[in-house]
């Protein structure tokens, strides 16, 4: 049986506002989800919630056949990218990629045009670019099935965003992968499902005219 | 799995030095004008080791939260919720203070 991710029923209320209402959404190895949504509309909210790092009171998650409460303790199940940098600035690349080097090889990793420059160099030290280059192809490169990306391509580079693009597309052949970004263009590309965050509640996005009616882009911009 | 988290040690040991240098030093003003069988040295070192686990240790814990909270993700990818994270660097500060408590017989 393959594997899969399900939610439901997330509800998440910031004092009287409500920002998620009964979420629904299921999530399968080759799945890349495009989540779209205005500002505050609770897209981070969602991931964070889903993740496990965030608490909510009401929320149904299971992965295969078994509801976790906070799924990143089930390590090999889940990974999330958070939209701010998360790796910590003090130590340098190899020993970043040597404490996650459980679930693969740590040499073959860092060969590659942007990491084998920078090695040595510490967290703090590296482009934007760089280090959310690193930060996903880290994640992705877990045995986590499913992964959570929020906003890889923010602030990077047009090189570094097609790369990230590639490594999503190449690993998304054994990986239920969930993303988000601002530049929903980038979004489009490479996902193949898409839900839009609208008044609190998921709505599934079949066409470009849904994103055009439900108001998240000007019709000028197709 | 020590080495999974020894970064985040790492800092909050940092942190806790300099946090209990300071904390050491404001409650030996306190004390050691008092009349005391002890020596000053003794005290001091009580009092260090005292807030390295006490005071210390939270002080850092908490800046860390307020200052780079986001890094608490880089554990959690590897499985390792944040009570983990503490309960586990608290259980190193031990080793930490083995040799002052070693010193402490001799001084």
């Amino acid at each position: 049986m393959s594997s899969h991710l399900d939610v439901d029923s997330i509800r998440k209320s910031f004092g009287d506002k409500q920002v998620l209402t009964d979420i629904a959404l299921t999530c399968q190895p080759g799945d890349i989800i495009g989540l779209l949504g205005r500002n505050g509309t609770g897209k981070s909210t969602l991931l964070k919630i889903i993740f496990g790092s965030l608490f909510t009171d009401y929320k149904f998650i299971r992965i295969n056949d078994e509801i976790l409460n906070q799924p990143f303790k089930s390590k090999s199940k889940i990974a999330y990218l958070p939209q701010d940098n998360f790796l910590p600035k003090n130590i340098t690349v190899n020993k970043v990629v040597e404490i996650y080097s459980d679930d693969f090889d740590q040499k073959g990793f860092l060969e590659d045009e942007i990491l084998s420059k920078v090695t040595g160099t510490k967290i703090g030290n590296l482009s934007g670019g760089e280090s959310r280059y690193l930060e996903v192809k880290l994640l992705l490169n877990l045995d986590s099935i499913f992964v959570l990306l929020d906003e890889p391509f923010n602030g990077i580079s047009p090189l570094h965003v097609e790369l990230i693009k590639a490594m999503i597309l190449k690993k998304s052949s054994h990986k239920g992968i969930i993303l988000t970004d601002h530049d929903y263009r980038n979004v489009l590309d490479v996902a193949n499902k898409f839900y839009l965050l609208f008044d609190g509640g998921l709505k599934s996005v079949k066409t470009k005219q849904d994103l055009i009616d439900w108001g998240y882009v000007p019709e000028s911009q197709f | 799995m020590t080495r999974l988290f020894l970064p985040y040690n790492k800092t909050i040991l940092k942190l806790n030095i300099v946090f209990s240098i300071v904390l050491t030093f404001l409650s030996s003003l306190a004390f050691l004008s008092k009349k005391s069988s002890d020596s000053p040295i003794y005290l001091i070192i009580v009092f260090y080791i005292f807030w390295i686990m006490t005071g210390g240790f939270f002080l850092s814990a908490y800046y860390f939260e307020i200052t780079r909270k986001n890094e608490y993700y880089f554990y959690y990818n590897l499985g390792i919720s944040k009570i983990k994270l503490l309960l586990l660097t608290y259980s190193l500060h031990f080793i930490f203070i083995l040799p002052l408590l070693y010193v402490l017989q001799y001084v």
